[in-house]
Order: C-alpha cells, then structure tokens, then sequence
C-alpha cells in the first residue's frame, strides 16, 4: 500500500525546503523591466502628459506583476509607475510597456498582434520572445538573467533604444529560431 | 479511507508551516549591468510547455474559441486533428480521439479546471451538461494518446482539459447575447470584481435554448435543450502562492426518446421524455512554492450530480477529490512531480421496468499515487521522462499504468519524441451493475410465452487494457510554417463487448440474455498531420489530415478526415472546410 509510505514523504518534503532568503527569478525580471523602461525614448507624444508610466501585465496571476509592486516608488525618466494587471489584449495599447510571462503563452500571438505599430516596449520571458515580434526577451545562462533584443520590433515601433543597453544586450532577429 | 484523508491533511499542514519563499533583495537599486550578475536561487517551476512535450497535443486559445464561432465545447473540438466529434442531434454530442466513437464514448478522460467530468455511470461525458461560459475560458488542451500516468484511469485513448481563465483576467462586466433558428436564444453575463490588492471575483450566469430538429415525417423531434448555470471563481494571492476557489450551479433539461418495454401489454413503446440534468460542484486549490522554487499544491472538491427522467432511470451522485501534488528538482537535470489523490464517489440508482439497478447504490473509494521524472540527459538535446501511477479500488483491484517517453531535439525548432504507455479503462456501473431489459416479443398463444431480451451487467468484469506506442515529430520549417506529425500504434485487451447467452425460462417468459465480457482485443493504428501556415500578421492557413483504421470494431467514425481552416484575423473573412471519408457514427442501440 501506498498509504505506509506517505509520512515519510512528507518528512522529506519538510527536509528539502532550506531557510536561506532565496532570489527569485521573478523578481530579477521586474528589476529589469523598470530598468529596461530607463533606456528607451519614446516618440514624441507617445508618453502620457499626466507624467505617468503604465506597466501592464496581461495576466493578473503573473508573479512580476506582484514583484513589481515593490519597486514602483521609484519614478521612471521622471514619470511616476502605475501598474495595471489583468489588462485585456484590446487595451494593451494604452500602456507604455508590457510584460508578457509563462503565463500567456497561449496569449502571445494575439498581444503581440494588438501591438504591432504601437509605440509600447514589449518585455517578455517566454522562450523565442523576441524573434516572435516581441522588443526585448529575457532568458536565462546558468543562473544568471540575460536579454535579447529583436531591433527591427523596436525600431517598427517607433521606439529607440540606447546604445548603453544594447552593447550588454545579444541581438536577434524576427523569425530566427529561439 | 479516513486514514488517507488524516494522512493528507496532516500533510498540507506540514507544508504550511515550511518557510516560503521570501526575503526582499535590495534589487531596485541595482544597475542593469548589476543586474546581469545576480545569482537566481530561486526559479518557480513551470508546467513542462506542451509544445515542448513528449506527446501529440492540440491547444485551443482564447482566440480561437472567439474567431470559431462555436457556442459548446464539442463544436471546438472538432478543429482538433485526431479527435472524432459528431452532433448526434440538437442537443446530444459524440466525442472521442483515435475511435471508439458514440454517445457513450468511454475511453477518454475530461476535466475543466482539475475536476473530472466523467461519469461512473456509462463512463462517458454527458456532454449536454458540460457548457461553460466560452468567453472566460482561457483554453482547451486536447492530449492525444494516453496520459494516464498523470492523469489515471481512463484516459486511454486522451485526454482534454478545459482551463478557465484566472479571475483577475476578467475584470469587468461582460454580456454575450444571441438568437437564431437553431440555437434559439443564448445569452451569458459575467461579472469580474477585484477585492483587493491580489484578490479577484468573478461572477457569472449563463442560460441557452435549443430549437428541436424537424421530423422527415413532420413535427418536432425529441431534441431540444434547454439550460441555465450560475457559478463563481476567486483567486487570491496568499504568501507565496495562490488559493483558487470556484464552484457552478446548474440544470440543464434536453429531449429525448426512450424504447421501454414491459412483460405485460403493450410489450414495448417509445416514451418521449426529457432528461433534466442538476448540479453544483464546489473547488478549492491551493498552492505554494517553497524554498529553491518548488510548488506543492492540494485540490479538493464535491460534486453533485443528479438525472432524472422519471420513468426511465434517476441518479443521483456524490463525489469527494482530493489530490496532492509536489513538483520538485533534482539536482541539475531532473524534474519530478508526485501526487497521491482519493476519491470517493456514492451513487443512487432507481430504475424502472426498462433499466434496473442492483445494487441500488453502490460507493467507489479510489485511492492513487504517481510519480513522473523528466531527466535531462543531454541538455537541450535528450529528455527521458519516466512515470507511473498505481490506482486503487475494491471493484477493480490494483492498476499499474507506467509510460516512458524519449525526448530527441536534433536541432533547435525540430523534435522527435517516442512513447510506450498502457492504460486502463475501468468497467462503468452500467456494465456491473445494470440490466436493461431492451426488447419484450409478445407471447404467441398458445404454446409461445414471451420472450425478454436484457443487457446483464456482469461483475466479474475486469478493466480494459491498452498498450500504446506514439511517435511524433514537432518542427518548424520556417518562420511562418509548422508542422506536427503523430503516429500511433495501440493493442486493446480485454475490451469489454456485449456476448450471447443461453436463453433461459424466468418465471412465465423466457429470457434471451446477453452480457458484457471481456472478450475483444484488437489494435488500431493511423495518424494526424496539422500543417500551420501564418500566410501574413493577420492571415492562417491550418490544414489537418487524420488516418485511422483497426483489425476490430471501433465504431464508425472516418477513416480519413481532413480540414482545413483559416481563421483570419482581421474579422473581415474566415472560412472553415472540412471532410471525411464515412459517415457519422450513429447513436448505439
């Protein structure tokens, strides 16, 4: 029977969960999303005169949207961050950058397409991000966080980037393979 | 059981008190260059990707339930390469993957949001039931082949799991209305709420009406349906994890004509009465990732069902889940996910002349435990993923259904995966339990007395077996055009069919009776190919071929089918052909 052994899973389940302060993915991501945010010069006009940032995540359940809750005080390019979680694919447009996680992978196609033309930065975690149309990916190198840049969704956009992010950055294209 | 569910709880309680996830790094302050140097401790499991997995899978978006044009979930499936799907009339569905197809279809599992919507009765889905609000499902995944060592008995041929979205994705108000011929009237309203900083509500009612089909002869056939549900999802945030909560209430009445018979005159006669179906389920979920990114969650729910058609059968059904599941890693190259589950399940069955029950009410404790290891033997290159799950109940004793399955990634954009599982498909109720006296031939006085022919449940009847071997391949030919390729090869053991037996004299008539048994085996083989063609930003082509055949009965769906599918984006045009080979099946006897 199954049955006997279950306490002593449940001791080793205790035993495999250490104490020590952990850095969790996620929070790297939403470190890097407000940083990233710092480099990019918008089109003219394309910011909102209230001197607010919008940061919208698709999906409410994304843990980088709650990540960033913690880092939001600190304005952007002199803009003061709102966060919006749970933003409809139709309202995409009205932010100013948009994050798209593990979660939306069956979303991403369609969010992608919302934004095509707009000038909103795209930051994404899913694999083959960038070369699927999105702005800047970020993926992982042993256990370090580095990101991708897909130049021509920037540039399509009306977005520039600075030569400071770049020169850290790998640069993809639309369509190579992840 | 008592002893599995202090085991289980006992266990959720150890697993809250671990310390989670936490601790702020000072991260706001650092540069991106700064950035790029961090360590990541912790990084929370993700579900393997099913484009990335050792299997044949279908996933149906958001999108393209909303470009479809369906209003049930059968109707969405039938873009699905390899699923069998038939609208038997207005209100009733076929739906089976890889054959075996009919109302009654037993050989593939359903679940919407974790909770399956099988039932033990025929061990099928009564799909006039089964009608969630369409716009707040986030998708439907369709598994080809058999998942049962994740997913446990009864997923044989596949598995399809309907996802609702996550109530913080639905915020606002919603109103769908429709009206038309056919389907009469349809209309639904959601509402989403934010209750807090990471607490969501949604709320929702859905009502429809179906017209019923007309008659060849004239007159209106006994089709139509009618339904009304309400139900609710939250989810809130909790340290370091999540607590899911939804439940529904609904009824749904649909038309239908029955053949009773009698051992007295008239003998037989076809009765026209409805089938009013109620229910209400309520779920909870819950999860946590630990230290180091490991996630343990633990569901549970209940589910009522009853169905009444007051002269022909009523049942009434109670069902306790519980599961348990922990998704860890080991060392640098294998992820490994356990659960152990229990479900507890009492029915109530009163029959009438027709369809008799014995006994009238009968319990199933089920108890499982599995365990699956994706190991990564050549990163990027080569994954093993080997799993198992043991299942028990009193009826069908002890099943072990293990699969393997092999991982070839030549290069990136182009997979290759093999698979070897068995399943099993555990007898249904009816097949136990039930006889169903379908034909009564008047006495021929004098010397004649009446003959009853019946269906015997047999309880001797031991679960039905698959061995399967699957085979896949996944590339992506170029930047706008995807293939996906499955072949499939299955052996069936012990397939449960109806058998003649030795009439015999039973009171003043003579009984012709015929019994299920485990008699048949056979195999079946075939494929699907699905060619996905994105012609433009807003334009897609998506061309499906499916091959089945088998030396035994399946059932009669096609041999081939192919479809092709172009879901335009830009609202303007969408077409949407498709073919086969045969006939739908028709409705069994």
């Amino acid at each position: 029977m199954p049955l006997r052994t279950l306490p002593a899973l449940a001791l080793g389940l205790a035993l495999l969960a250490p104490a020590a302060a952990d850095v969790r993915e996620s929070a790297i991501h939403a470190a890097f999303v407000l940083n990233f945010a710092r480099y990019v010069e918008w089109p003219a006009g394309a910011l909102s005169p209230e001197r607010v940032l919008d940061v919208c995540f698709l999906s409410a359940a994304e843990p980088v949207g709650r990540e960033i809750a913690a880092f939001k005080d600190r304005p952007v390019q002199g803009q003061r961050v709102e966060v919006h979680r749970g933003v409809r694919v139709a309202d995409l447009g009205e932010c100013d950058v948009v994050y798209l996680g593990e979660q939306d992978e069956y979303r991403l196609q369609e969010a992608l397409r919302a934004l095509t033309g707009q000038p909103v930065l795209t930051v994404g975690s899913l694999k083959g991000f960038a070369p699927a149309g999105g702005m800047i990916g970020l993926y992982r190198e042993a256990d370090r966080v580095r990101f991708e840049v897909n130049l021509d969704a920037v540039n399509r956009n009306g977005l520039r980037l600075s030569a400071q992010l770049l020169k850290l950055a790998r640069i993809v294209h639309s369509g190579d393979t992840p | 059981m008592r002893l599995a569910i202090r085991l289980l709880a006992g266990l959720a309680a150890a697993l809250a008190l671990l310390p989670a996830a936490a601790a702020e790094a000072p991260l706001a302050e650092l540069s991106i260059e700064e950035l790029l140097n961090i360590e990541v401790t912790s990084v929370s499991k993700k579900p393997q990707r099913l484009s990335e997995s050792a299997s044949a899978v279908f996933v149906i978006t958001q999108e393209d339930i909303r470009r479809s044009g369906a209003t049930s979930v059968p109707e969405l499936l039938r873009m699905v390469p390899g699923a069998n799907v038939s609208r038997i009339n207005a209100n009733s569905w076929a739906v089976s993957i890889r054959g075996f197809n009919n109302q009654f279809a037993n050989k593939l599992l359903v679940l919407q949001d974790g909770r399956a919507l099988y039932t033990p009765l025929f061990a099928g889905v009564i799909w006039e039931v089964q009608n969630p609000m369409l716009e707040d499902v986030e998708r439907i995944e369709v598994i080809r082949g058999p998942g049962a060592a994740v997913w446990g008995a009864n997923a044989v041929n596949g598995v399809i799991n309907i996802i609702t979205k996550h109530s913080g994705d639905t915020q606002g108000g919603l109103a769908v209305a429709g009206a038309g011929t056919e389907e009469r009237a349809f209309g639904a309203y959601r509402q989403g709420i934010a209750l807090g900083e990471d607490r969501y509500l949604r709320l929702y009612a859905k009502a429809a009406e179906t017209d019923a089909s007309p008659r060849l002869g004239g007159g209106a056939g006994a089709d139509d349906g009618r339904g009304l549900r309400a139900g609710f999802r939250s989810d809130q945030a909790i340290e370091a994890g999540s607590l899911t909560v939804l439940g529904d209430v609904y009824r749904v009445g649909a038309g239908d004509t029955f053949s009773v018979t009698s051992l007295a005159p008239p003998y037989g006669a076809v009765l026209r009465e409805d089938k009013a179906f109620a229910g209400a389920h309520l779920l909870g979920r819950w999860q946590r990732t630990l230290a180091g990114g490991d996630t343990v969650s633990l569901q549970g729910y209940l589910d009522h069902t009853r169905m009444e058609s007051p002269q022909i059968l009523e049942e009434t059904r109670n069902t306790l889940d519980l599961e348990l599941q922990h998704r860890l890693r080991l060392g640098t190259s294998q992820d490994m996910i356990w659960g152990l589950g229990y479900r507890h399940s009492r029915d109530s069955i009163t029959g009438g002349e027709t369809y008799q029950f014995n006994p009238t009410s009968a319990r199933t404790d089920l108890i499982s435990a599995f365990l699956q290891d994706e190991i990564g033997l050549v990163p990027e290159r080569w994954r093993l993923i080997l799993g198992a799950r043991a299942e028990h109940d009193e009826r069908t004793g002890f099943q072990l259904q293990p699969n393997a399955r092999l991982l070839w990634t030549p290069e990136t954009g182009h997979s290759l995966w093999a698979a070897v599982s068995r399943a099993v498909r555990t007898p249904s109720r009816t097949e136990r339990d039930a006889r169903v006296n379908f034909l009564v031939l008047p006495p021929v006085p004098p010397s004649l007395p009446a003959t009853q022919f019946s269906m015997l449940g047999n309880r001797d009847l031991q679960a039905e077996k698959l061995l399967a071997l699957d085979l896949g391949y996944r590339g992506q030919l170029g930047p706008r055009l995807g293939l996906e390729l499955a072949a499939f090869r299955y052996r069936y053991e012990d397939v449960i069919r109806r058998t003649h037996g030795t009439p015999v004299v039973e009171g003043a008539h003579v009984l012709v009776p015929f019994v299920w048994q485990n008699i048949d085996k056979g195999e079946t083989w075939g494929g699907e190919a699905a060619l996905d063609w994105r012609l433009s930003d807003t334009a897609r082509a998506a061309l499906a071929y499916s091959y089945l055949d088998a030396d035994f009965f399946i059932g009669d769906q096609p041999k081939h089918s192919a479809s092709l599918r172009s879901p335009s984006t830009s609202r303007r045009a969408r077409s949407w052909i498709s073919g086969s080979s045969a006939p739908a099946p028709s409705r069994r006897a």
